[in-house]
């Protein structure tokens, strides 16, 4: 019998201490609810003391950041785009106090179910203002990405921190077609690859006879030069021969003019040219006189 | 010594010993440990080697590999919050770029652990939120690019710009990672307009393929043009200089001819005389009369 009273003093001491100490963890956050209301909260690591359950009752929430990522949903731009947005919310409970979550939201799962809504209409808004250049284009001008996103996560964070959510950033992890839309966008993709291919095979042809036809002209001028500087040697050629027989010639001019009108008679006296010759010719001289 | 408190020694002794063994810890060569002792975490981490911390539950140790590259890959099927969206999905990522076209890329981002404490207590799920940022980073960079520049010149610009917009985020988290590098494995178009890409490249090489040719034939006609130029001048040259030594030859033998005539003039003039009389006259007719 008195075993038995032992044993069970020892359990009730057990049980006071098991369940008036506790451990915060430093990635937890606590709070002590005393009968169902919070009386009380903390973040701060390490062994902590309450009043043993039924008293009071701890719990214990994940103080770290955390990511949400909603299914992605199909929106309307300013001008009429589908497109779909997979974007994503890091958030965290209030950790100056984590009470109005409690009340709020109570877990993550509910905490997720209305960072859901928040996010789709806060996004459908969102996209509903700006047209699709606004996120998707080109030109840097159109892009206004950044600041959607900051005006989203402001917007967002107002109405999450009425409930105990910290909001730390609103991101689009992914901007996607609707697979209805598709097709076509895959049709318009191929008829602009091949006008690029044809415009890059047009240009091949344009360049290559641009450069042959000046080969050709280049070809053309390089022969004409040559045979012009070919006629200028030629004439040098012929003017140094008369500088030389001129040279000679004037030494013995009378001679020349003996030797160049018997040349001149070799021209002119052919077959058809009768010579009258007179009996006492110088020429003759041996026929008519004997000597 | 009473055989009562020999037990008591030899227990207590027994206790001291196992509660000394459950107080050892080992970090690891690449690993870094945060002491947590009832739930708080120790200032500093701690090296490889032996520690000593209270046993379970009092005393924890947390090991991080923070000297390992660990590896997110980009572009995988996913399932969301239970249910399983697999045929809704496209199987590898598509992403679209400025000009609206849609192009699949995949790629791998490299980390590591730089702060250990800062990786395990500021975020729940740092390794998916590394994969998010990366994919927001991609997206948001390749919907200010044409497909052109994606596919072609802007890989390693992308790259390099992704790595460091993830590593200011992560930073501005506080998440203890350091990126070390952002990897495409593969970008192509969707497969229903991969003829019509290729076509491009294609059209590209054959545009190379016609300037090529067109500059062989440029060299080709300025070397047959060169060659020609050279010959007809060579030639121009030989004549010049044959016409010259003839002109030379000719004039020695006319100032011989002269100095001949100078000497015996009478002679030379009358010889040369008869010699072309000679040939001339055959030719002619010859009318003698008085």
């Amino acid at each position: 019998m008195k075993q038995l009273k032992w044993l069970g003093a020892i359990g009730l001491i057990g049980w006071i201490l098991g369940t008036s100490i506790y451990q915060v963890d430093g990635r937890q956050m606590v709070a002590v609810t005393q009968f169902g209301k919070p009386v009380r909260h903390s973040t701060n690591p390490g062994l902590h003391f309450k009043l043993p359950f039924p008293f009071q009752r701890t719990l214990f929430f994940d103080k770290r950041i955390q990511i949400f990522n909603p299914k992605p949903m199909e929106f309307l731009t300013a001008d009429k785009q589908n497109i779909i947005a997979d974007g994503f919310i890091c958030w965290r409970i209030q950790t100056a106090n984590p009470l109005p979550f409690l009340v709020s939201m109570g877990d993550k799962y509910h905490a997720e179910l209305f960072l859901t809504d928040i996010f789709t209409s806060e996004m459908g808004a969102s996209l509903g203002r700006y047209t699709l250049k606004n996120f998707i284009s080109t030109e840097t001008a159109d892009l206004r990405t950044p600041e959607i996103l900051k005006e989203l996560t402001a917007k967002c964070t107002q109405s999450a921190a009425e409930n105990g959510i910290e909001i730390l950033s609103v991101e689009v992890k992914k901007f996607n077609l609707p697979e209805e839309n598709k097709p076509s966008v895959y049709a318009r993709m191929t008829e602009e690859r091949n006008r690029i291919a044809k415009k890059y095979r047009a240009e091949g042809q344009e360049k290559a006879a641009i450069i042959r036809a000046e080969a050709d002209r280049e070809k053309s001028r390089i022969v004409s030069e040559s045979t012009e500087k070919a006629q200028v040697l030629l004439g040098e050629g012929e003017a140094e021969s008369m500088r030389i027989f001129s040279a000679a010639h004037a030494k013995s001019p009378v001679f020349y003019s003996f030797l160049r009108t018997l040349e001149a008679y070799e021209k002119f006296l052919n077959e058809r040219t009768t010579i009258v010759l007179s009996p006492d010719h110088e020429l003759l001289r041996l026929l008519t006189r004997g000597k | 010594m009473k055989p009562m408190r020999l037990k008591l020694s030899i227990a207590a002794i027994i206790l001291t010993g196992a509660i000394s063994v459950l107080c050892l810890r080992i970090v690891g060569p690449d690993e870094r440990g945060i002491a947590v002792i009832f739930g708080r975490p120790r200032g500093h981490e701690l090296a490889p080697g032996l520690h000593f911390l209270p046993p379970y539950p009092a005393g924890k140790l947390i090991l991080l590999k923070s000297g390992e590259i660990k590896r997110v890959y980009v572009g995988k099927m996913r399932d969301w919050q239970g249910d399983d969206v697999r045929t809704q999905l496209p199987e590898e990522m598509e992403y679209l770029t400025g000009d609206k076209n849609i192009l699949k890329i995949k790629s791998v981002v490299q980390y590591r652990i730089k702060n250990a404490s800062d990786y395990f207590f500021n975020m729940r799920n740092v390794f998916e939120y590394i994969e998010y940022i990366a994919e927001a980073e991609l997206t948001r960079l390749i919907a200010a690019m044409t497909v052109e520049d994606v596919l072609t010149t802007g890989k390693a610009e992308i790259q390099i710009k992704v790595q460091a917009a993830m590593q200011n985020h992560l930073d501005a988290m506080n998440t203890g990672v350091s990126i070390l590098s952002v990897q495409f494995r593969d970008v192509a178009p969707p497969m229903e307009v991969e003829e019509a890409f290729k076509a491009v490249m294609t059209s590209k090489q054959e545009k190379e393929k016609a300037v090529h040719q067109a500059s062989g034939y440029q060299n080709e006609a300025r070397h047959e043009a060169g060659a020609e130029a050279g010959v007809l001048l060579q030639k121009s040259e030989a004549e010049k200089t044959a016409m010259i030594n003839r002109a030379q030859g000719e004039s020695e033998y006319f100032t011989a001819l002269a100095a001949e005539h100078r000497a015996h003039p009478e002679l030379v003039t009358r010889r040369i005389f008869l010699e072309k009389m000679e040939k001339l006259l055959t030719r002619v007719r010859i009318l003698i009369a008085e």
